[in-house]
């Protein structure tokens, strides 16, 4: 739909448009409108829709040693929301559980209040890229684990398999992903290339 | 450690459980539970130390200098029990009952006990129930060594210690007392007549604290639920004390010998 709309004909021989590109600019463009919705339900006292969010499951937590903190590393970034609220949930693949998600300040400025030790329940904070656990041995005690986040991330996303949109959002994607090449179109360059880019 | 395994049973009194009920309500998610759980844990506090007092059992290491570090949250002892071999002997009580009301039968309480090293002599019966140790409770043996019961409660500054005797044998006792019964280090089980009160206290600071459309009329009216919540706990617990402690947990039972 984007290359007919670009192009004003389907997907042909002279396309110019790699259509790698249109999917990573679809991907960016439904991540911001997940943060828009996210702020819209908000009003409504609900949280992000279920189809902004991808699942990872069965996931590994490494358990470096004892005394050390277990960790696992994200598999994809996520959309910057207030509270991490990027990281949807992670749970426990055993006796599904939601497991608490701090950040990694908080973590160390409950230590000093009785709600530090989270009544016995193991936590995990973003350090980076990095998912930190407040125990070490996790992966040994509770297995693998799922991981919710509010990303798209097309690259999971088979050829002929249908892109997940809420359908009221299809027509809004495209189009600002319409302008957005056709923006990039319209500034000038030249084709020679000589270490001499004019307009 | 609690929670070692993801046991989904005995959840609905927890107070994680409260804290969770508090966040289905508002449609939020576990980036909320630990700061739930310190305003529910703040607010139970302030109300269990002059209302709704719990009684918790724990096991503590007598220092070389025959004294023992008093928990924090320590508002009033109840008993003393001295761990011997499998089973545990009730070092003392508190010592406002008067001696003839101690045990069933007084007149076989033994000093002998000591020289025992495995276990009781089955004609043995009578002692306390020590509540609360771990969310469970077990039965201490004898009312009270006569002889050696005697012990020092100081208070430096904040930090309290028992002074025990110099010829108390053990190297760990079992003290029972009287606190807010909350468990930092796992799960803490309400009272039921705490539940509808922790989930309005964590409702109150929520809309103070989070609401970006609070008025004061809203968090005012939270407060005065709050406010209710308390007097209907208030009106359906009495205050604990000793008395009633000690009353309530004396247990006639005979003690069968280990084969």
């Amino acid at each position: 739909m984007v290359i007919n709309q670009l192009e004003n004909d389907w997907p042909n021989r002279d396309i110019k448009i790699d259509p790698r590109d249109i999917l990573l600019r679809i991907d960016a463009v439904v991540n911001s409108m997940a943060k828009e919705n996210y702020f819209e339900n908000w009003k409504f006292g609900g949280s992000i829709d279920e189809q902004f969010i991808t699942t990872w499951e069965d996931l590994s937590v490494t358990d470096p040693g004892t005394l050390i903190p277990s960790y696992f590393d994200l598999p994809a970034n996520y959309v910057a929301l207030p509270n991490n609220a990027g990281i949807d949930e992670i749970y426990t693949m055993k006796k599904p559980m939601s497991i608490p998600i701090l950040s990694a300040t908080d973590m160390r400025l409950y230590k000093n209040n009785p709600a530090g030790n989270l009544e016995g329940r193991p936590g995990f904070y973003p350090v980076g890229t990095r998912m930190k656990c407040t125990r070490d041995r996790f992966g040994a005690i509770f297995g693998k684990i799922g991981l919710r986040l509010v990303i798209r991330d097309s690259s999971a996303i088979g050829s002929n398999d249908p892109y997940p949109i809420p359908a009221d959002m299809e027509e809004e994607v495209i189009k600002r992903v319409v302008m957005w090449f056709k923006d990039k179109r319209d500034q000038p360059t030249d084709r020679v290339r000589d270490l001499n880019d004019q307009a | 450690m609690a929670l070692d395994n993801i046991d989904q049973q005995n959840n609905y009194y927890k107070l994680s459980s409260v804290v969770e009920q508090c966040l289905l309500d508002n449609g939020l998610k576990m980036q909320y539970f630990q700061k739930f759980l310190s305003w529910a844990i703040w607010g139970l506090r302030e109300l269990k130390l002059d209302t709704a007092q719990d009684v918790k059992t724990e096991l503590i290491t007598v220092s070389e200098r025959k004294t023992v570090a008093i928990p924090d949250g320590f508002v009033d002892w109840v008993k003393i029990g001295i761990p011997t071999g499998q089973y545990v002997q009730t070092l003392a009580i508190n010592d406002d009952l008067r001696l003839d009301e101690r045990g069933f039968n007084p007149s076989i309480l033994t000093t002998s006990f000591n020289s025992k090293p495995n276990g009781l002599e089955a004609t043995n019966y009578g002692g306390y129930y020590f509540m609360n140790f771990q969310g469970s409770s077990f039965i201490g043996v004898g009312s009270g060594l006569q002889s050696k019961g005697h012990f020092n409660i100081v208070n430096h500054d904040g930090c309290k210690e028992i002074l025990l005797d110099y010829d108390v044998y053990a190297t760990q006792i079992y003290l029972e007392y009287i606190t807010d019964g909350l468990n930092y280090c796992g799960e803490t089980i309400l009272d039921p007549y705490l539940m509808d009160y922790t989930l309005k206290y964590i409702e109150m600071k929520r809309e103070a604290k989070l609401n970006p459309n609070k008025t004061r009329a809203s968090v005012e009216a939270a407060e005065e639920d709050v406010y209710w919540a308390s007097r209907k706990v208030r009106a359906r617990k009495n205050n604990l004390d000793r008395r009633t402690l000690l009353m309530m947990s004396r247990k006639e039972a005979r003690l069968t010998p280990k084969l």
